[in-house]
């Protein structure tokens, strides 16, 4: 649980962090660490607040600096040139550069004196804006992960900014920045050893008294133990114990990637394109031709990178999740933690129907989706192409229990059914008139553990999501719905790319949805104990008893009940229970 | 129709609190703010050229002012929200509705909100944050004091329910 306000003169008493003081010393970032805390500012609370770079406004704002320098250059120089510079001008283009940069300087300073950061034992402030006045707090226990992240600009000045990513995403983040490279690098392993336990007010209260060098002393234990961190959480040596006591469940042969990916509609788009291009260069039309040329630029590329990014993927299961690799130019590994699996979607477009493939994707609690193009989908894909049967194994893999007796059956006439069979509850016939083809398709079923959501007609998909899981619950009708009394029923699930949500069904089973769901969900929280996932997928695969075995202890770490704790260490943790296998890998 | 409405949007036995309708003022001065310069440049052009097309876009433009206007004073009344025992509901709309259901265990983070122009009227904004993106769970409109104790109420409840991803 986090709070953060903004304008807390508002909200005197409320507020748990006092108002600066008006003329706050301009802390001196010089020494920038521990041994400057004498000159950053101390509050009421005991909280330090430090200040940040001097130039970090001017880092972030670089953009807006360089448009405005650009837009003052490209005042026509060949104007002014052909009909001669007169002094007068030039000294009034001067003047107003001048001004200009004196105001963006005097505005960076007004930002940066506004912007400082503070962190206790518990949890980390930041706060900033100069007219929209904005205090945040994040508690260390609720921190996902601390990225230390350094743009182009800010790395060409040695600057760095930490991202620190609670589980409630890319709105809540704190950042701060900039610091100098190595301050960001110290406060990232102070604020993980703090996050972590491992440094507490008590100890580091001992080592602060012990003796003359006690201050020092304590930075480079703190220093140390955030390495330790580093070692057991962060992703620096996620890399170096890739091949430990992994099982390869799957490998996608290349001819499927390759098929797949000429099977999807931007293949059929780049067809139909060249057979209108080709036409009408036939038929004498050759503008048509050339105008459709850059849409066919932007689709062959799209099948490509498809291609290259999803080539030799294979999906191994390791005591800390499931391990996923793939790329042809560029491999990137990624882990899965089943634990932390929010929402599983089976796909089938039109032209895999024949096929019979299935695409996976899940959604990832806490795991930053990147948003460069194509890495975005890739990010969270379990299998990118796989037969009836190994889409299956894949959901299996992740949710082993769907908590119903016969969930073959049940994925049967999710993947492939219409109507009410299997239990489903589908769209009103009323729906017809907003879903033509797929009002008997668009229902959902909600069996002990899981919603399960199947909708789509010339795309077919199948979301699945735990009760445990999900995030808040809601319903929409706009007027045509109300019209034909449907209304839709959506569950929030973390970032990613499923997005689970029941169009148009019948007022009374949203309302009972809306009634039940919230229940269910409430009781999932409540009951969700560890885990305990390899075991239960063990059962299902015979060859990974081993794993489960030496993993039991640790088994997948499910943050659980407020310790969250263990959101940081997760993966690590399980990772040093694990050491002692040294079978070969397939 | 009532009962039609009510079957989604209004379950049973929760009380509704409104928030306060200085909210109303305040999204009208900002609309009117907004449209204060296309009613202007408008108003003058048409003064200049009177043209009968002139006339149709400061109609269009006037209308849609008006229109917009009515439609926050009509809006705002209906934003509601409820504290339950284990989540708060929010609800919006008339013509479009919906409402939301956060679980207090699943909050992440309580902001609290206020704009100059909030602050000019004494309200400000409460926003719930999950780890869900698409939670869009905002209260606006609320007098400082219940502002603080909203937040400061979520705060503890969901410190007491917490619970894990």
């Amino acid at each position: 649980m986090t709070v953060s306000t903004s304008d807390d003169s508002q909200f005197p008493a409320a507020s748990p962090y006092p108002v600066l003081p008006a003329h706050e010393p301009a802390g001196e970032f010089a020494g920038q660490n521990k041994q400057a805390r004498g000159t950053d500012n101390k509050d009421p609370d005991g909280l330090t607040w430090h200040k940040l770079h001097r130039l970090t406004p001017f880092v972030r704002g670089w953009i807006v600096i360089v448009a405005i320098a650009i837009a003052a250059l490209q005042t026509n120089p060949t104007e002014i040139y052909s009909e001669g510079v007169e002094s007068k001008d030039l000294l009034i283009l001067l003047g107003i550069a001048i001004v200009v940069g004196l105001g963006v300087i005097f505005f960076g300073w007004l930002s940066w004196r506004r912007m400082s950061y503070a962190y206790d034992y518990e949890s980390v402030y930041m706060k900033r804006g100069i007219l929209f006045r904005q205090e945040r707090k994040v508690r260390l226990d609720r921190i996902q992960t601390i990225d230390i992240v350094r743009p182009v600009i800010a790395r060409i000045l040695g600057l760095a900014e930490l991202t620190v990513q609670s589980a409630a995403g890319g709105t809540s983040n704190v950042s701060i920045g900039f610091l100098k490279d190595e301050d960001a690098d110290k406060l990232r392993a102070e604020l993980l050893a703090r996050a972590s336990g491992a440094v507490t007010a008590e100890r580091d209260e001992a080592s602060a008294h012990a003796g003359a060098a006690g201050m020092a002393g304590g930075v480079n234990a703190l220093s140390t133990q955030g390495g330790v961190m580093d070692q057991t959480g962060g992703r620096i040596v996620e890399n170096q114990r890739v091949d430990q006591g992994e099982r390869v469940l799957f490998a996608v042969p290349p001819k499927r990637i390759i098929l797949g990916a000429l099977l999807s509609g931007g293949t059929i788009a780049t067809v139909i394109l060249v057979a209108v291009a080709i036409g009408s260069l036939i038929g004498g039309y050759g503008g048509v031709t050339a105008g459709l040329l850059p849409a066919l630029l932007a689709f062959v590329p799209m099948t490509w990178n498809r291609f290259v990014g999803e080539y030799g993927f294979t999906g191994a299961i390791s005591a800390d999740g499931i391990r996923v690799r793939h790329g042809l130019l560029e491999t990137r590994a990624k882990t899965i933690p089943p634990g932390r699996v929010q929402a599983v979607q089976l796909r089938q477009s039109l032209l895999w129907r024949k096929p019979g493939w299935w695409r996976v994707d899940v959604n990832v609690a806490g795991q930053a989706i990147k948003t460069d193009g194509n890495s975005v989908s890739l990010e969270a894909v379990l299998l990118p192409v796989g037969t009836h049967t190994e889409a299956i194994d894949a959901l299996w893999l992740v949710l082993p229990d769907l908590g119903t007796d016969n969930p073959i059956e049940l994925l049967d006439h999710a993947l492939n059914g219409v109507g009410p069979a299997g239990g489903f509850t589908v769209s009103p016939r009323s729906a017809r008139w907003l879903d033509w083809f797929s009002y008997t398709r668009n229902g959902f079923v909600s069996t002990e553990h899981a919603l399960i959501i199947r909708t789509g007609w010339l795309i077919k998909r199948v979301v699945v999501v735990p009760h445990a899981r999900i995030q808040s619950i809601g319903a929409q009708q706009g007027p045509w719905q109300r019209k034909l009394r449907v209304a839709t029923f959506t569950t929030h699930s973390t970032v990613g790319n499923i997005r689970p949500l029941i169009p148009h069904q019948s007022e009374e089973a949203v309302r009972e949805l809306l009634v039940a769901q919230a229940a269910r969900a409430r009781e999932a929280r409540v009951h969700a104990g560890p885990e305990q996932w390899l075991e239960r997928v063990s059962e299902n695969y015979p060859q990974l008893q081993d794993l489960a075995g030496m993993g039991a202890a640790s088994a997948v770490p499910a943050p659980e009940e407020g310790d969250s704790k263990l959101d940081l260490r997760g993966a690590g943790t399980t990772h040093t229970s694990n050491e002692p296998t040294n079978e070969p890998t397939e | 129709m009532k009962d039609v409405m009510d079957l989604v949007f209004d379950p049973e036995g929760i009380e509704w609190h409104t928030v306060s309708p200085r909210l109303t003022k305040v999204r009208l001065l900002t609309w009117t703010l907004t449209m204060a310069l296309p009613i202007l440049a408008a108003i003058i052009v048409t003064a200049f050229f009177p043209t009968w097309w002139m006339f149709v876009i400061l109609a269009t433009v006037l209308g849609l002012y008006i229109w917009i206007a009515i439609i926050i004073r009509r809006q705002v009344p209906k934003i509601g929200y409820a504290e339950r025992e284990d989540d708060l509901l929010i609800r919006r709309g008339i013509l479009f509705r919906s409402i939301v259901v956060v679980p207090y265990g699943r909050m992440q983070l309580v902001d609290v909100e206020a704009g100059p122009l909030d602050r000019k009227f004494g309200i400000a904004k409460v926003t719930l944050h999950t780890a869900s993106p698409q939670t869009d769970a905002v209260v606006p409109g609320l007098v400082p004091e219940e502002a603080a104790r909203l937040r400061d109420r979520l705060a503890s409840r969901g410190e007491a329910r917490l619970a894990g991803l």
